[in-house]
């Protein structure tokens, strides 16, 4: 495993009474889309202000890129806060030019970036616009484009989805996609468990400052699915040995077998009875279901 | 380092490009120097105005020697009041009341005296001016020629010429001045002596001024920056002390900027005669040395206010507060004028919070001990680092904290941990 980008140990923070973080322990490898997931008031923001050195844990260690944050690190960071906020008498273009410059690049180059991702966005028509003029979505978008601005090598967006209308959800999803693809570290916390699971290779859930679950989604997911296939045939499962209980779900059958190896075996004993197979997979849980399971399961 | 130099820049421009900047720096100096200007127009206007005004007197009591009249005419020279009423009168002898009264009523006479027949044992004279008239000195127009005029008339048979003169002109007065550096100089004209006391006042006012003004823009762009919540993305691009030093110098900045066009305008005023100050580089340093060390210890009461407050308009209530102690220096003027370097001058120069106006108001009046300049300058740095080190740790803890007011253990341990 190469160095981790983004390391905490043990870290905790408390404001006043509230815990808002409780001994967390994560880190993100290079290159790699990670979840940071949990539900509204979980954490994730006091977190990644850890992260980002905008506060300061109470105990415990932060590194990012392998050491305690220093203000030259700052430049290879794009940071999409979750509490939207950019100078509202500014214009586009020259407040992008001005938090490209900040961190680090010329001022040619700044242009050049903000141009190429205003383009990107099909934001060109408001580039000398004020912030103020924008629409609510198209202010999200040019916060999106304030991140990237100064191609960061480690993209750290806080609820990146948050008032986004479907079709500006998807954009975004694709970007992410995108960035990842470009070989970006992705650092990626949001609410919406079901979009992040698409998107991401590993998770850390965190639910009221603890830790909940770490790891990769697959292994997640293997390790708490329910042992089950969906499968659409036109075989009589109550023939088969292997079968527990069968339930319709969603146009297939919910097929739950005695053992967890068996799948194979029941696949073996459609095909062998002859079956007409349209479907057969392996029934997972969603991340939501599971963050709830083990949730409910600790308290 | 460059982050800041860009942070300085962009808080520089956003400033100079407010609307309020710009009427502050250019407009107000032009309305004040306008004003000024009218006021040296109408001043000597009203100097030069020769035989411009009359007044009538008629003499009930038939003792007004009326040949006397043309030695009366001239503004008296005793007379070292700066608003004084220095027209010429012509002093014409009316027999009738009533054309007398008709004259005033028409403009054609400033006043009319009338002596009464008992004058001699009553001493009542009347006087008929127009309700609208007003001298600026309060008093009748032309009395002190039409009192030289009684006078004369009065002991003219009676006592020799050079008494007579000495009576209607006690002393001619040659006034000389005692320089800082114990020179001896006739004194200024009466505009330049009222100047001589206004100038620096007016420059310190200026000084002051630019302070108050810079530190308040630094307070709205701190509040702004919080209430737009860009403040976190400016803390993940630059760390907390970059984004206040940027903040700080950049409005500093502005603020040299107004002090520059208000000193440009200052010396362009004194080198036309408009005011006289006397401007000496030592002074001048010094002054410039106490409003950045001021500039820079209210900037971080400000901006600390202004990150813990989070609305324009408390904050701003409560800067007021800080403002007020400031500029209480004004309150002891008097005291400051009169005694300079007295005991109560010598307590605002040491307490950071007042040093500021006070130094650059007894730099202005006097030469200064140079003790109390160390003392008060030392302290003021002092306390000025420490206000910016303070508001750097408050703004850091105090930046992303929303719709709850910290308490004041808080803040101090914000201050210790940070």
């Amino acid at each position: 495993m190469r160095d981790a980008v983004v390391s905490l140990k043990n870290v905790c923070k408390s404001f006043n009474a509230t815990v808002a973080v409780d001994d967390v322990s994560f880190s993100v490898q290079p290159g790699e889309t990670f979840g940071l997931l949990g539900p509204n008031g979980a954490g994730k923001t006091t977190l990644i202000r850890m992260i980002m050195d905008i506060l300061r844990p109470d105990s415990g260690t932060v590194e990012v890129l392998g050491h305690k944050m220093t203000a030259a690190d700052k430049k290879f960071i794009g940071y999409l806060p979750e509490e939207r906020g950019l100078y509202a008498r500014q214009k586009v273009l020259s407040m992008l030019e001005y938090l490209a410059l900040l961190r680090g690049l010329s001022r040619e180059r700044g242009l050049a970036n903000a141009l190429s991702w205003l383009e990107r966005l099909d934001m060109m028509a408001v580039k000398d616009k004020r912030i103020s003029e924008l629409s609510k979505g198209n202010q999200q978008k040019i916060q999106l484009v304030a991140t990237l601005v100064a191609d960061p090598e480690i993209i750290i967006l806080d609820e990146p989805f948050s008032g986004l209308d479907p079709i500006n959800m998807r954009t975004v999803s694709t970007l992410i996609r995108e960035l990842a693809a470009a070989g970006k570290t992705v650092f990626l916390s949001a609410h919406q468990m079901s979009v992040v699971e698409t998107l991401c290779q590993r998770v850390f859930m965190i639910n009221r400052g603890k830790a909940v679950l770490y790891g990769e989604i697959d292994e997640i997911k293997k390790q708490y699915s329910e042992n089950a296939v969906l499968v659409k045939s036109s075989a009589d499962y109550d023939k088969c040995s292997l079968v527990l209980r069968h339930v319709s779900h969603n146009g297939s059958q919910k097929v739950y077998l005695h053992d967890s190896g068996a799948q194979q075996n029941f696949l073996a004993w459609l095909v062998s009875n002859g079956a007409d197979v349209e479907s057969f997979e392996r029934a997972t849980t969603p991340l939501e279901e599971i963050f709830i399971k083990v949730v409910e399961e600790r308290t | 380092m460059k982050q800041i130099l860009y942070i300085i820049r962009r808080e520089f421009l956003m400033t100079v490009n407010r609307k309020a900047y710009v009427v502050s720096v250019l407009v107000v100096p032009l309305i004040i120097l306008l004003f000024g200007l009218v006021i040296k127009y109408s001043v000597s206007k009203y100097e030069s105005a020769m035989d411009r005004a009359t007044i009538g007197i008629v003499d009930e009591t038939k003792m007004i020697d009326f040949k006397l009249a043309d030695t009366a005419q001239q503004p008296s020279p005793e007379n070292t009041d700066l608003l004084a009423d220095k027209r010429h009168y012509k002093l014409e002898r009316y027999e009738s009341v009533d054309a007398g009264i008709s004259d005033v009523k028409q403009g054609k006479l400033a006043a009319l005296y009338v002596v009464a027949a008992d004058y001699l044992q009553s001493g009542k004279v009347r006087v008929y001016i127009k309700e609208s008239w007003r001298v600026t000195s309060g008093k009748s127009p032309g009395l002190e020629n039409f009192q030289t005029l009684l006078r004369s008339s009065l002991l003219q048979s009676k006592v020799t010429s050079d008494t007579l003169n000495r009576v209607v002109q006690p002393a001619q007065l040659e006034e000389l001045a005692l320089g800082r550096d114990d020179s001896i100089a006739p004194v200024k004209g009466k505009w330049q002596k009222m100047n001589s006391f206004f100038a620096p006042f007016g420059l310190s006012f200026i000084l002051i001024i630019a302070i108050f003004i810079s530190t308040g823009y630094l307070l709205q762009s701190t509040v702004e920056e919080k209430e737009n919540r860009v403040i976190e993305v400016m803390l993940s691009t630059v760390t907390p002390d970059q984004l206040l030093w940027g903040k700080v110098l950049g409005l500093a900045g502005a603020a040299l900027l107004q002090v520059v066009l208000y000193l440009i305008l200052f010396s362009l005023s004194n080198s036309y005669g408009l005011i006289a100050a006397d401007l000496r580089p030592r002074i001048l340093m010094l002054s410039l040395a106490f409003t950045i060390a001021g500039y820079l210890l209210f900037a971080g009461i400000l901006v600390a206010i202004g990150i813990v407050g989070g609305k324009l308009r408390e904050s701003s209530q409560v800067a007021s507060v800080w403002t007020f102690i400031a500029m209480s220096p004004f309150w002891f003027l008097s005291i400051l004028v009169d005694s300079p370097n007295g005991t109560i001058a010598r307590i605002l120069s040491y307490f950071p919070l007042t040093s500021p106006l006070t130094m650059i108001f007894r730099l202005s009046f006097t030469v200064v001990p140079t003790m109390d300049v160390v003392i008060s300058l030392t302290l003021l740095v002092i306390s000025a680092y420490a206000s910016v080190r303070a508001a750097a740790k408050i703004f850091r803890a105090a930046s992303l904290l929303y719709g709850k007011r910290p308490t004041l253990p808080e803040i101090f341990r914000w201050m210790r941990e940070a």
